[in-house]
């Protein structure tokens, strides 16, 4: 996931109202009625998804950390994520001897920040089962898995098949191209 | 790189086809006419996707000429020349391939390596002085990638870091910071380098189960999800991580389709996309299917 306030376009630890207007502004820009049947549509489109998820997550967790942090220390975390310092993130994260739901969630968090991704769906999984009533977990659980269906969906939309039969009619047809050139 | 990075050719333009094949002769020839015949040897295709991306966002016009090659004598190519983007990729894939061959010496003594890296020593010489950061930074990465192994990394994670910091590294191409938006353009081909690195070390893992099974040699997948020599067959084993697997490789192919969505071509583009879209895509549905019963070999 890209940091949400470069998403917006704005400073680390903006304030409510700044992350509010930024959002308004990015929106218009991107707006799809701007790019009806124009080449940059489908960028526009996806342009504002991700400029609506990074909203939505900086409104969740915008304020003193997050209404769902256990303790002072996790809210703290949670900043060091948001920032981007997954290194004093990562290091927080070790020295907590307790893990709770919320540990093995923001351990989650920092993975899929760092681009690990086996490990944060393992330990975001692990979370959402020791809190199965939790919906921020399962949000995250749900938007990771999104993210590989969204390029599946792109791919096939752009025409992409995986037909048996046409890969091995393909085989031969690349066998009697390097054979011979003949194609 | 192992020659995992291909177009779905079905798929491609006549045109475009000529011009990836322009690219593939371009790094060729970049080789000969600087570091001589021998090196031509290691060519191979992954290369030419990072020559692709770095010329297809740089606005300067292709010089493309269609002639003989000794080394096809029989047909006139398209060949692509003067391309500062195509010298850089052509010394990656000479860095590579020589650390490459120097690690296969020190696995399997293989007498093929060892000659093949004695061969390249002049070569990588001038590599040091032409791309310098990149050999330290390669030479540093695989390094800690061999100290992995030897402790057995139980975390695919873990053990893909050191290629996919080494491929985030060499995808950022001096060449970008040139660029009016060099450090976006250089973040943009970092992501896509480090989620490559992880692809491709995650889809070689899976390839090579049976071989590490046979050799009893590391493999972070065996290593992660232990391997039951008791209770499973090698193709079960497989069957049983196969959707795990398939889910990190599919999220590396989203987020490197999403940088390159960010990126603004001026050529190449269609290439691009179908190496994105369908031959990536088509490559990790292949190694799932290798091995099973309704996929017999059939030609």
């Amino acid at each position: 996931m890209q940091n949400p306030y470069e998403v917006l376009g704005i400073k680390e630890g903006a304030s409510e109202a700044e992350i509010k207007a930024a959002y308004r502004e990015q929106v218009k820009k991107y707006h799809p009625d701007r790019h009806q049947d124009n080449p940059l549509q489908d960028l526009a489109e996806e342009k504002l998804q991700e400029i609506n998820e990074a909203y939505e997550y900086l409104m969740k967790n915008s304020g003193n950390g997050g209404s769902q942090s256990s303790g002072p220390e996790f809210a703290e975390i949670r900043r060091m994520i948001d920032r981007g310092d997954l290194g004093g993130a990562e290091a927080a994260l070790g020295k907590i001897k307790t893990r709770n739901p919320e540990w093995f969630f923001l351990n989650g968090m920092l993975a899929l920040r760092k681009g690990w991704y086996d490990e944060a769906i393992g330990s975001i999984q692990t979370a959402v089962s020791m809190d199965p009533s939790n919906m921020e977990y399962r949000n995250a659980m749900n938007s990771i898995m999104a993210t590989g269906g969204g390029y599946r969906t792109q791919a096939f939309g752009r025409g992409y098949t995986s037909n048996d039969d046409l890969c091995r009619m393909l085989q031969c047809y690349c066998c009697a191209d390097a054979l011979c050139d003949c194609i | 790189m192992l020659g995992y990075i291909k177009p779905d050719k079905p798929d491609l333009k006549i045109k475009e086809f000529e011009i990836y094949g322009g690219y593939y002769c371009g790094i060729c020839k970049s080789i000969a006419k600087r570091y001589g015949q021998f090196p031509r040897l290691v060519l191979n295709y992954d290369s030419v996707f990072l020559a692709l991306l770095l010329a297809g966002i740089s606005p300067a016009p292709e010089h493309i000429e269609i002639q003989r090659c000794f080394v096809h004598p029989s047909k006139k190519r398209t060949i692509l020349y003067d391309s500062p983007e195509i010298d850089y990729a052509a010394d990656i894939l000479l860095l590579l391939a020589y650390y490459k061959l120097k690690d296969d010496y020190q696995d399997d003594r293989s007498l093929k390596a060892a000659v093949g890296a004695a061969l390249m020593h002049g070569t990588f010489k001038k590599l040091t002085v032409a791309v310098p950061e990149k050999c330290a930074y390669v030479k540093d990465r695989l390094d800690e990638l061999s100290e992995l192994e030897r402790s057995n990394c139980a975390s695919i994670d873990r053990a893909a870091e050191p290629f996919a910091k080494l491929m985030e590294e060499v995808f950022d191409c001096p060449l970008l910071k040139k660029e009016k938006n060099g450090e976006e353009l250089s973040g943009l081909f970092r992501r896509i380098g480090y989620h490559l690195g992880k692809w491709i070390y995650l889809i070689d893992a899976y390839d090579d189960i049976e071989d590490n099974l046979k050799k009893k040699s590391f493999n972070p997948l065996i290593s992660q999800f232990g391997f039951d020599p008791q209770g499973e067959t090698a193709d079960e084993f497989k069957q049983r991580i196969r959707d795990r697997v398939e889910t990190n490789l599919i999220l590396y192919l989203a987020e490197i389709a999403k940088s390159c969505s960010h990126l603004e071509f001026k050529k190449n583009h269609g290439l691009i996309e179908n190496i994105l879209y369908f031959g990536l895509m088509r490559k990790t549905e292949e190694i799932f299917k290798k091995g099973t019963e309704n996929h017999a070999e059939s030609i």
